[in-house]
């Protein structure tokens, strides 16, 4: 089922005290395709959750509608939405009992005990809280509650899912295990989803489409590619992912310089003329000793070597500028450049994006 | 958006659940009908003369009759001096109880509050045994002929006696949610125990202190039983006053006056207390005992503390021992020989009297119950037009004196269609309607430790509101429901101020039969009469201990939402 955000607002606050509105959800729209998984991600307090339970119909927007498919859901009570939802907080229910927590929605269907039985045996199996069914939720781990949560929304088979940061409480290995679990069964039911998470990793690797949000506003949504290799400001870039900006600048002949130099970046060829930022990602540097051969090359200082496996990390001092994190892969290859030593960095053109420089 | 089109949001919302809106009129309606009419019908009465006629030929006599405004001025010193011993000994307790290791905690806390279940003239009536003309300790003892209790010093001690015990219970739950890693931080930069105590200890606790003390003065401005026993005619209180003012000389507007007065400090007291004191508690409920460190409390300290809990448990037991000697002795000072005729008369003219008090308070409990639950439930989780009002009108009873409502009774139900003088459900409504502030204060207390997701979660899941109601919140909240369950029984099974008013010669109560023993003189029947009164309170307590379900889902449930 296609869901259609318009425009939506959420003030908090007393309205007899107009000093005292906060206004948590901004003008958002958005539309998510049936089907589709979208991830919202954003920094704490920048209004996910409330995004997420005016579409679960616990919170009435101040202004703009919603829509499940053409039918208008503003004025749809909560238990008539079909929408469940994982909570951030789980909200397991305390006097009942894994297999009954799970089972609530589908008692209030009045389906027959033998579907009931085996619809909550199939989740339970697939959640992995096989054995705990006759537990009580005071006597599960916060990741087992969680997962009790998960099970509850998803044995409803909705028209829309909603998560609130589903995962957070499992340690990693489970957390990469049910997130693709997740992501299989939400393919496999077509069930239209919102996704929120604080983690991009697990928003690029589960999503269709990512929307990043930053005080009620969206920043920008995309493909999890386009929000990598294109974003559209420096909140976004710094969001997901590592960057450096720095400054550059086009002339009219239509000649780069880089911190005041001279620059072919070998991209951008469609910009006009004017200050921009050049986003730069820590792989797509190469970084060698100074060999002062003025190829385009710009020249810093190494401040920072730390070897983190996968990656050899460096930080480069440039003049007049933030140091710029470096990820040089494989690195077994040679004997890492020493603090304090003199190098010059290289940055590939498919890694460059320029964004107009901000104030 | 204005107040106006919020307010119209809102009844949109309800009509998208009718069954809650219905709810929401009922409610309404029968807070208007049992609340605010029989106030306002004492307001109108104190304007009027004694023909009927607009006057304020009352007010004029309260304040020229030196003996009326004597009354006032009476029930205030013996209010504040009440509230501020009581607020000392509950300290004392509360501070034993939650911050020392003493011996037998269990059994102390249930000395501590055993007065509040009594019958109201336990204290009053073991006072006069003890220290009374014929007193045990005074006469016996002491050898003092003719002592005069009566009067200021016989109410104070008496008042204290019962409401120490209140202003303890609200203390050890200011003490308990104080968080003792505060008092060893303190400790730990080098605080000593008294600075650690001056500093931390009381500053925290000190917006609790005051609201313990403006709870036991309200209820002392209310107590009817105390006074009516010990004040004696040369020391007239309000509450008694307009009692004797309406019954003893039938001037009902005059007795309206006097409740108007006697309501002014009270409802003063809870605005203070309910409105300003309650935002500036630093205690927030985590509902999880921490454990409390026992290095604040020196060993001499702890050696004092302990003293002075096994003294005031002395006198619990000694008060309660009093009655139930002078229950089985034939002429309580001149005569102990052992005797059940106390017993023998108490059931020969009482057991009407013992079987109307049982039919009204199962009839009030369950209501009650229900009734605060409900409200609490609507306050807390949903939103509609006059929530505000709903919420204050409903627990406006709590600071309201029972005479003053036993007043308005009388006067807004004694015609028709609400001709419900004399009736069973008069004394009933009256309860319903009195002690549900109490059961709404502890369902609002539960219910906002519930995490709301927990409902929203059921409402997400295809439950409506009632739906949730009845298969989440109600068994959730199901420990605080039967706590304030035992709360009616036992008020409706003790209570007297309203109640005396709306007595019949159809229906009459325990208590009312105690006060009439007491005033005839015969200490031995009121005696027995309340120790009956106790073993039918005692024993419905344990029955109802028993129907709570057995397993504590609701406790472990609030657990669950503090981690
Ligand atoms: N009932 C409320 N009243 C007032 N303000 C609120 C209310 N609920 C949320 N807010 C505010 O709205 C903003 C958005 O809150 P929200 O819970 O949606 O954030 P979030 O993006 O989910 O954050 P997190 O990642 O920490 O869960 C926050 O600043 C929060 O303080
Ligand atoms: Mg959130």
């Amino acid at each position: 089922m296609k869901i259609v955000i318009d425009s939506i607002t959420k003030d908090f606050g007393s309205f007899d005290d107009p000093g005292s509105i906060f206004r948590a959800v901004d003008a958002v729209s958005l539309e998510v395709r049936d089907g589709d998984l979208v991830t919202l991600l954003g920094p704490s307090g920048c209004g996910k959750t409330t995004l997420l339970r005016m579409l679960a119909g616990f919170e009435d927007p101040t202004s703009g509608n919603i829509f499940f498919g053409e039918r208008r859901m503003n004025d749809v009570a909560p238990n008539k939405r079909n929408a469940t939802m994982v909570f951030q907080s789980y909200a397991i229910f305390p006097h009942l009992d894994v297999r009954d927590n799970i089972a609530f929605g589908l008692k209030l269907k009045e389906l027959s005990k033998k579907e009931i039985r085996e619809r909550t045996e199939r989740v339970v199996e697939l959640v992995g809280l096989e054995g705990l069914e006759e537990r009580q939720p005071s006597q599960l781990s916060g990741g087992q509650q969680q997962r009790v949560a998960l099970a509850r929304a998803v044995v409803m088979e909705p028209s829309v899912l909603l998560f609130d940061e589903p995962l957070s409480n499992l340690d990693a290995k489970l957390r990469e295990q049910m997130r693709i679990d997740i992501r299989k069964l939400q393919q496999r039911l077509g069930i239209t989803s919102i996704y929120v998470t604080h983690d991009q990793i697990e928003a690029m690797s589960i999503s269709d489409r990512v929307v990043v949000m930053n005080r009620g506003r969206i920043e920008q949504m995309g493909s999890p590619r386009e929000l990598y290799a294109r974003p559209v400001n420096r909140f976004v870039a710094s969001f997901i992912g590592k960057a450096a900006f720095l400054p550059a600048e086009k002339d009219a002949a239509g000649a780069w310089t880089l911190l005041g130099k001279p620059w072919r970046p070998e991209a951008g060829e469609e910009l006009t003329a004017g200050a921009y930022e050049a986003m730069i990602r820590p792989e797509a540097v190469r970084l060698s000793p100074l060999e002062d051969s003025g190829r385009n090359a710009i020249a810093g200082t190494v401040l920072r070597a730390t070897y983190l496996g996968s990656v050899m990390e460096y930080e480069v001092e440039l003049p007049g500028t933030e140091p710029v994190t470096v990820h040089i892969p494989n690195p077994f290859e040679r004997d890492p450049l020493p603090p304090g030593a003199e190098a010059e960095l290289r940055f590939l053109p498919e890694g460059l994006h320029f964004l107009p420089a901000e104030a | 958006m204005t107040a106006f089109a919020r307010g119209r949001r809102e009844i949109q919302l309800l009509t998208r659940d009718p069954l809650l809106a219905l709810l929401v009129v009922l409610l309404f309606v029968s807070l208007g009908v049992f609340v605010v009419f029989p106030l306002l019908s004492v307001l109108v009465k104190s304007f009027q003369s004694e023909q009927g006629a607009f006057s304020l030929e009352n007010y004029t006599r309260f304040l020229t009759f030196n003996y009326l405004r004597s009354s006032l001025w009476n029930s205030l010193t013996v209010g504040f001096c009440t509230a501020a011993c009581s607020v000392l000994v509950g300290f004392a307790a509360a501070f034993t109880i939650t911050r020392t290791s003493v011996p037998w905690k269990k059994a102390l806390h249930l000395l501590f509050i055993l007065p509040i279940i009594s019958p109201p003239f336990t204290s009053a009536l073991s006072i006069l045994m003890l220290f009374g003309a014929n007193g045990l300790i005074t006469r016996g003892l002491l050898g003092i002929r003719n002592y005069n209790i009566y009067g200021f010093k016989g109410v104070l001690l008496s008042q204290i006696f019962t409401f120490a015990p209140v202003a303890y219970l609200t203390l050890k739950g200011v003490m308990e949610s104080l968080n003792p890693t505060l008092e060893d931080a303190a400790m730990n930069v080098g605080a000593g125990r008294l600075q650690t105590f001056l500093r931390v200890t009381l500053p925290l606790s000190l917006p609790g202190i005051a609201s313990a003390f403006l709870v036991v003065l309200i209820e002392s401005l209310a107590d009817f039983g105390n006074p009516l026993v010990l004040a004696g005619s040369r020391f007239p209180m309000l509450s008694t006053q307009a009692y004797l003012e309406i019954t003893g000389s039938f001037n009902l507007p005059l007795g309206a006056a006097l409740a108007v007065v006697l309501l002014i400090p009270s409802i003063t007291s809870f605005a203070i207390q309910r409105y300003y004191l309650q935002k500036r508690q630093y205690t927030t409920v985590t509902g999880k005992p921490v454990a409390s460190s026992s290095k604040l409390v020196s060993r001499n300290a702890r050696r004092g503390l302990i003293a002075f809990s096994a003294a005031f448990c002395g006198l619990v037991l000694l008060f309660y021992g009093t009655i139930f000697v002078g229950a089985f002795t034939r002429v309580w000072g001149f005569d102990f020989t052992p005797t059940l005729n106390h017993f023998a008369y108490a059931f020969s003219v009482g057991m009407g009297t013992i079987r109307d008090t049982l039919i009204v308070a199962i009839c009030a409990t369950p209501l009650s119950g229900v009734l605060g639950m409900l409200i609490a439930f609507l306050v807390v989780r949903t939103s509609f037009p006059g929530k505000g009002v709903m919420e204050f009108t409903s627990i406006l009873n709590f600071a309201v004196p029972g005479s003053v409502i036993g007043i308005g009774y009388i006067l807004a139900f004694n015609t028709p269609p609400l001709m419900l003088i004399g009736t069973l459900a008069i004394l009933v409504l009256n309860f319903v309607f009195r002690y549900i502030p109490v059961g709404i204060q502890s369902g609002i207390a539960v219910l906002r430790q519930i995490d709301p997701s927990i409902e929203e979660a059921a409402q997400n899941l295809g439950a409506d509101k009632l739906t949730t109601f009845r298969k989440v919140t109600l068994p959730i909240i199901a420990p605080a429901f039967f706590s304030g369950l035992v709360f009616a029984f036992v008020r409706a099974m003790t209570a007297i101020s309203a109640a005396i008013f709306l007595v019949s010669a159809n229906w009459n109560l325990l208590t009312v039969q105690i006060l009439n023993q007491v005033g005839s003189g015969r200490l031995g029947v009121a005696a027995a009469f309340s120790v009956i009164l106790v073993v039918i309170v005692t024993a419905a307590m344990a029955i109802i201990a028993r129907l709570v379900p057995g397993r504590a889902g609701g406790m472990a449930a609030i657990q669950i939402q503090e981690e």
